[in-house]
């Protein structure tokens, strides 16, 4: 059984870049202790000597190409959807002081 | 005649003999579009003035004999798909401003084959649900009975196309968004085998899972539409090279004498319900009465699957869902530094059962619980995948039903998350395995449809479409009129 607190949840939703208030704190312990309990499920397989599937692909069918750039310089297009853009860049909060 | 409820083929061969035109064609399925979507909530955009372009450009290259595969016919195209120019929301509030600059690989072929685009199907959001509920631009009905659920999150496509909004639509399934919406809206859903379909420019949820496929109210519709959306793609490393089909041609080179059907049974466990569980043993009946033959299979594993989905389902979403960070595209709200501004971006932006995933993803990805969840699951899911292959060494096709109930009434299982995941119980599997499925109408239950899951084997689509298609015909679904009113269940 997974034990979720609310330090858990406060962790979780920092790595998450997420807030939450109090009451929301409270009903994701609760959602995260079913949902955890749930798919622990699998702990009662025996997946010994099993190598972990990422994907269904195959190796074989890995797609080469030359390595060559074959992106145009697009910047108006992909800044005229940035939320906020001056001179040519994204514009972000202040990060250094 | 009504135009409305030509079929995809049908309506493509009309345009081509010129007996109608793509422009009276597409102010058709406007009007019923403008009829229609007030109600059912199918469209989170409608494109009028670019479907009209669109009809205009079809009618010019029918005339000049340059038409495409699907020439001048109506689409609609989940909100997941990026439209260059066209709003792409992925009905996520998150998105809600986004305006792609470039077209998604799926999208593209598409419009190059002629489609015309009645605008973007509303779904769950970042197809994250399986009943349309968490849809940031509200919920869809079924137009069966306007109290339920069109299923999800492919549920704008299953509820377009099965009330006449568009001759076919685009669907994505991750766990089943294709193939259970359209069960429980009496329409055909075909998701590929993985790799079939490039992921290029689809909103990304689990990319290890997530498939294109098309959603039409007939098989060989289905195949039409797959054939024109299907193809290696060098934008998508995980895009497969083999050669696509003329599958709508080749369904009548079958005969169900001989073919090995496998009914798994850990599918029809005490518990399913007995009407759903009829519907597939009378498909069985037809097929083993036109020579099939008929074998009981194991897939051991299961009871697992929707525990393996929901730990690497939302561990991908996690790590595809740090893109949103309100910095370069999407919403943004401001906090007083960089940290704050990210996530005030996102718990502004995200819905409930969004932040639920990625909660739970960056649970299972974190240090201490890596290996007891996410690697664990990615075993659990090679010996899934496992017991697919060991089946196919004694069987052609799977016989299953594609969900556990018929649509659900909108409300029941959204405040809980474990029984909203257990609606995917038939259909996981075959994701986690990266098989093709089908879902294709199998008769109704006390007035609702209801379909049968035909599983194939990996890039089988051929096979799994002529079987899809002889189930279809020997069936006889009728499928409901277009001004059938609802009636309750």
């Amino acid at each position: 059984m997974s034990t979720v607190d609310i330090p858990l949840v406060e962790k979780l939703a920092q790595l998450s870049r997420l807030t939450f208030t109090e009451n929301e704190k409270e009903t994701l312990q609760q959602e995260l202790g079913n949902i955890l309990d749930f798919i622990s499920q699998l702990q009662e397989v025996n997946t010994d000597g099993v190598q972990p599937m990422s994907s269904t692909v195959g190796a074989a069918s890995t797609y080469e190409r030359p390595d060559e750039v074959t992106e145009e310089n697009r910047r108006e297009e992909y800044l005229a959807v940035a939320p906020k853009s001056e001179m040519g860049f994204y514009v972000v909060p202040r990060v250094i002081e | 005649m009504s135009l409305i409820t030509l079929g995809l083929k049908e309506a493509a061969t009309k345009l081509k003999n010129k007996e109608i035109s793509a422009v009276e064609l597409t102010k058709a399925t406007l009007d019923r579009i403008d009829e229609r979507n007030g109600t059912i909530n199918a469209y989170n955009v409608v494109c009028h003035d670019v479907a009209m372009k669109m009809a205009e450009e079809s009618d010019k290259r029918i005339a000049s004999g340059e038409a495409g595969l699907i020439e001048g016919v109506p689409i609609g195209m989940k909100d997941l798909f990026c439209t260059k120019g066209v709003s792409t929301t992925a009905s996520s509030k998150i998105l809600s401003n986004f305006v792609p600059p470039y077209e998604s690989t799926v999208s593209g072929k598409l419009w190059n084959a002629g489609g015309v685009m009645m605008g973007k199907t509303n779904l769950d959001e970042f197809a994250m649900g399986s009943s349309n509920e968490t849809s940031f631009t509200g919920k869809v009905l079924n137009p069966w009975d306007t109290t339920l659920t069109p299923g999800g999150s492919s549920g704008g496509s299953s509820a377009a196309v099965a009330d006449f909004m568009c001759a076919g639509a685009t669907g994505t399934d991750t766990g089943g968004s294709i193939r259970q919406p359209a069960s429980f809206t009496g329409i055909v859903g075909i998701k590929p085998t993985y790799g079939r379909c490039s992921r290029y420019g689809i909103v990304a949820f689990a990319s290890s899972l997530d498939q294109a496929g098309a959603m039409t109210r007939n098989v060989e519709d289905a195949a039409l539409m797959l054939r024109a959306m299907s193809g290696h793609d060098p934008l998508d490393s995980t895009s497969a090279s083999n050669p696509v089909e003329a599958w709508d041609e080749t369904l009548n080179d079958f005969d169900p004498k001989g073919l090995r059907i496998g009914l798994p049974k850990e599918y029809f466990i005490e518990g399913l319900d007995p009407n759903i569980r009829k519907a597939v043993d009378d498909a069985v009946k037809r097929f083993t009465d036109a020579g099939a033959e008929v074998k009981e299979i194991s897939l051991p594993h299961t009871k697992y699957a929707v525990p393996t989905y929901y730990i690497i389902a939302p561990a991908e979403a996690a790590s595809n869902l740090s893109r949103y960070d309100g910095m370069r595209f999407g919403y943004r709200a401001e906090g007083e530094n960089l940290a704050q501004t990210y996530s005030n971006s996102r718990s502004e932006g995200f819905g409930w059962e969004v932040k639920r995933r990625i909660m739970v993803g960056n649970y299972t990805l974190s240090s201490g619980y890596y290996d007891a969840y996410y690697i664990k699951a990615q075993k659990v899911r090679a010996l899934i995948a496992q017991d697919f292959a060991n089946a196919y060494k004694e069987v052609d096709v799977i016989f299953t039903p594609t969900a556990p109930s018929t649509a659900f009434k909108l409300g029941d299982k959204i405040s809980d998350p474990i029984q909203m995941y257990l609606n995917d119980v038939f259909t996981v599997a075959t994701s986690l395995a990266g098989l093709p499925g089908i879902s294709v109408p199998a008769g109704l239950v006390e007035g609702l449809p209801v379909g049968l899951q035909i599983i194939g084997q990996a890039f089988g689509e051929e096979k799994l479409l002529q079987v899809a298609q002889a189930h279809e015909k020997m069936c006889g679904f009728q499928m409901r009129a277009p001004n059938a009113t609802a009636t309750a269940a």
